[in-house]
């Protein structure tokens, strides 16, 4: 909360939300972390892909992860991962074996200066399904009933795919007058560390009202690639949004939030033949990458309100700061699906990407054979949706509203 | 969960008489190892133990509390001779008398570790680094502290194969050896080229000069010896009573007190010696280790090598194997305190999957439920002998960061 008093003297800087805040608990997922001591001895990358299965109604029945954590540095390191855990395994390219213990994932070594830590993990369903960014929605008719698991049937088909943004999370913000050149320094220095992938600054402003306090929500903006998919043969006439497609997969995409609607639903139609379970498939990805993060005109803020080239709407442009900061704080959290030891956050620091596939009837991934046979199920998924991507018959655009 | 061993237990022990009535259980802990054949073996690992239980004994007795329950520690030891028929026998007869844990050398474990599983008894190597002795999937009693050979063979690998050395393996006929060869193999497959010769050692033939006249003259221009220190000692003087400075590496059995010994009279022989071995200092320093190494001199007095250096002082060995012992039993107290009942078998054997110690180096040790193993493969370092003691190498990654450790005194 701002003091009054200081507003109405001399204003002074106010602190404006980080980035690196966390509006939610999860994700990154949490687990048991008294395990071990943390000791790393440089900087650490996470890159990772978490695989959700899917059941013929789109609700989750399994999710996996792959991480890859790359630490660069000379020295000891010695931590864990705290994650929902049934199994852990390790990632194919890893320089050393991960442990495993109660809800954590156990890394210790010596790194001679470049380390690759690699784990394949199977979660929880329950308690990690509730920090995935999306949820999806499958209605397939056929005849005008729903066609059920392990059923095929003939006539009339209808498809919606629904896939809903579920990472909007709320927080008390401010309504306030503020010096629109202080504000556009903060916007661009965002925007500098999101594209040099650095760590983020302190962002302040220079108040020149009362603040007014109130609650709204801030999603993870992310981009969605998804492809729905009929059995060769099994749909003829098929429409897409009222317009008819060649038979074939439907690729569709979108960004989902950040501006654009966070529940965007897919109708497709057509005539089945014997039709089963019909395949979706999606790659979500968080964007730290902002429409706001650019001026509607000029190279960055700064210049455009030094040039007058956009209102200097000091009220406006607090809101858009504080949504910016908040959106890439959501972004960021999603970022990083399983944590990153590293304390320090940097905007390239952590990458996921999360891959959803229907499963069909399976109501859960079975567990890796001993030995390591846990890939088989998951990397299938990554080479098919692939696969059906490039063969995409049609591409639909969500229309932007 | 890391368990704050000394203080939790501690104070459970000293306190114990005065909140608890009822007498004291006994528990067995078994020490199976050598103690006649090689009896420096089974004289560390009982050291190791004794030290680790040093905290909760008075008067000769060893007590510890488990919730409201005191435990007498009743420390049994049995000599397996280094043969796998005695150490089986010596699980059987630790089965009859319910021990609660075994801290065992780790001959014959092949066939012990079924009946000590029957009996949920978990299982601790602290010598044997043999590849396949340790399986948390089928043998879930088994837990291992001390490098494996997997683990040295690897790091030897990895530190002789840029050198672009022409490599003479060459391993004698022990069990030791035969386990350290597998482990070579394993490791130099990718890399064949750097292989000159390969060569079996009889172990009780002393003049090798056969074997090392046909690695010199396959081209070697370094010997990687898997054997136990007599056979080192005597690759050595076949290969310097001919002049030939090729470099000798080996794995810790070239630390072993005997190596030198052996060539007292010709130290510069030793001189050059590399071996891999488990790191004895963690990235915090020399300090923790320096602090058990006292403990154990204090305890036991220092373990003389029979050699001294050039200056005339005498040369010690630093307790480098009673470091795994020690921090198993660490490990064990912590997971009876975990389980909450010493004797429930089962619960301890998972407790054991979840907690860890600061070991005597200061590094974390633990177990998990994919890796029984005490010490990572990462934890190997080089050390080479120079008058008679030695010091890390600096031409490695790990060991360049490392002290040395004392040695004269």
């Amino acid at each position: 909360m701002i003091g009054a008093a200081a507003v109405a003297t001399a204003p002074s800087p106010v602190g404006l939300p980080s980035p690196t805040q966390q509006l939610t608990p999860s994700p990154p997922l949490q687990g048991n972390i008294g395990l071990s001591e943390l000791r790393i001895p440089g900087r650490v990358s996470s890159r990772q892909v978490v695989y959700v299965g899917l059941d013929a109604t789109g609700a989750p029945v399994s999710v996996g992860a792959t991480q890859r954590l790359t630490l660069t540095g000379k020295g000891d390191y010695s931590f864990v991962v705290p994650a929902p855990l049934e199994d852990v395994l390790p990632a194919s390219g890893t320089d050393s074996q991960p442990g495993f213990r109660k809800d954590a994932i156990v890394w210790q070594g010596f790194s001679p200066g470049r380390r690759v830590l690699g784990a394949r993990v199977k979660l929880r369903l329950g308690t990690a399904a509730q920090s995935l960014p999306v949820r999806v929605s499958v209605e397939t008719k056929v005849d005008g009933r729903t066609l059920e698991p392990n059923e095929r049937r003939s006539g009339p088909l209808t498809v919606d795919v629904t896939v809903r943004n579920v990472t909007r999370a709320p927080d008390v913000v401010y309504r306030a007058n503020a010096a629109p050149a202080g504000l556009a320094r903060v916007l661009d220095s965002l925007r500098g560390s999101i594209e040099s992938g650095g760590p983020f600054s302190t962002y302040t402003a220079i108040l020149r009202s009362r603040p007014v306090p109130y609650t709204t929500r801030f999603e993870a903006p992310v981009l969605l690639e998804g492809t729905l998919t009929f059995p060769r043969g099994r749909v003829t006439s098929l429409t897409v949004e009222g317009r008819r497609a060649r038979p074939g997969p439907v690729a569709f995409s979108a960004r989902l939030g950040d501006g654009d609607p966070l529940r965007p639903t897919l109708h497709v139609s057509g005539q089945a033949h014997e039709l089963g379970t019909p395949t979706v498939t999606l790659r979500v990805r968080p964007t730290l990458r902002l429409r706001a993060l650019r001026p509607p005109r000029g190279r960055t803020w700064t210049e455009a309100i030094a040039r007058g080239l956009v209102p200097a709407d000091g009220e406006k442009l607090l809101t858009t700061t504080i949504a910016t900061l908040l959106r890439t704080s959501r972004a960021r959290q999603y970022e990083s699906f399983l944590s990153n030891p590293d304390l320090l956050i940097r905007a390239a620091g952590d990458r996921t990407v999360y891959l959803y596939r229907t499963v069909a009837t399976v109501r859960a991934v079975p567990a890796p054979a001993p030995g390591g046979g846990g890939s088989d199920v998951l990397v299938p998924v990554l080479a098919s949706i692939g696969g059906v991507l490039l063969a995409a018959g049609l591409v639909v655009l969500w229309a932007h509203s | 969960m890391i368990v704050p061993l000394p203080v939790a237990l501690l104070l459970a022990a000293c306190g114990g008489s005065s909140s608890s009535s009822q007498p004291a259980k006994t528990i067995t802990i078994v020490v199976n190892a050598p103690l006649s054949t090689n009896a420096h073996i089974g004289k560390t690992i009982d050291r190791g133990v004794q030290l680790a239980l040093q905290d909760y004994s008075s008067d000769g007795k060893t007590q510890i509390r488990i919730g409201d329950t005191n435990y007498r520690v009743r420390l049994q030891r049995l000599d397996n001779g280094l043969s796998p028929a005695r150490g089986l026998a010596n699980v059987r007869k630790a089965v009859a008398e319910h021990a609660v844990a075994i801290v065992d050398e780790g001959s014959g474990i092949d066939a012990s570790w079924k009946v000590a599983a029957r009996a949920n008894i978990p299982i601790g190597i602290v010598y044997q680094g043999g590849v396949g002795l340790v399986d948390p999937e089928t043998r879930r009693n088994v837990f291992r502290i001390v490098p494996t050979d997997h683990g040295v063979a690897y790091r030897l690998a990895e530190h002789m194969i840029p050198k672009k050395l022409k490599i003479a393996l060459l391993h004698d006929d022990t069990g030791y050896g035969e386990e350290g060869s597998r482990a070579l193999t394993a490791a130099f497959k990718q890399n064949p080229e750097s292989v000159a010769i390969r060569l079996l050692l009889p172990a009780e033939q002393t003049d090798l000069s056969p074997q090392i006249l046909r690695a010199k003259r396959a081209g070697a221009t370094a010997l990687l010896v898997w054997g136990v220190p007599s056979t080192i000692s005597d690759v050595l003087i076949a290969a310097r009573s001919r002049s030939w400075k090729v470099p000798v590496y080996t794995p810790a059995s070239g630390a072993d007190p005997v190596v030198r010994q052996e060539l007292a009279d010709h130290p510069d022989w030793v001189d050059g010696l590399t071996f891999a071995s488990g790191r004895i200092t963690a990235e915090l320093g020399t300090a923790p280790f320096y602090t058990f190494a006292q403990k154990y001199q204090q305890a036991f007095g220092p373990d003389y090598v029979g050699v001294k250096t050039s200056r005339g002082t005498r040369v010690t060995q630093p307790p480098e194997y009673a470091m795994y012992p020690f921090d198993f039993v660490n490990l064990l107290l912590a997971a009876f305190q975990q389980a909450g009942d010493p004797t429930n078998g089962k619960a301890v054997l998972r407790a054991l999957e979840e907690v860890s110690v600061r070991g005597a180096n200061g590094d974390f040790r633990g177990f998990n439920r994919r890796n029984h193993e005490g010490v990572v493969d990462d934890d190997v370092y080089f050390a080479r002998f120079k008058d008679m003691t030695f010091a890390p190498v600096k031409d490695d990654p790990l060991s360049a960061t490392l002290p040395a450790i004392d040695q004269e005194g």
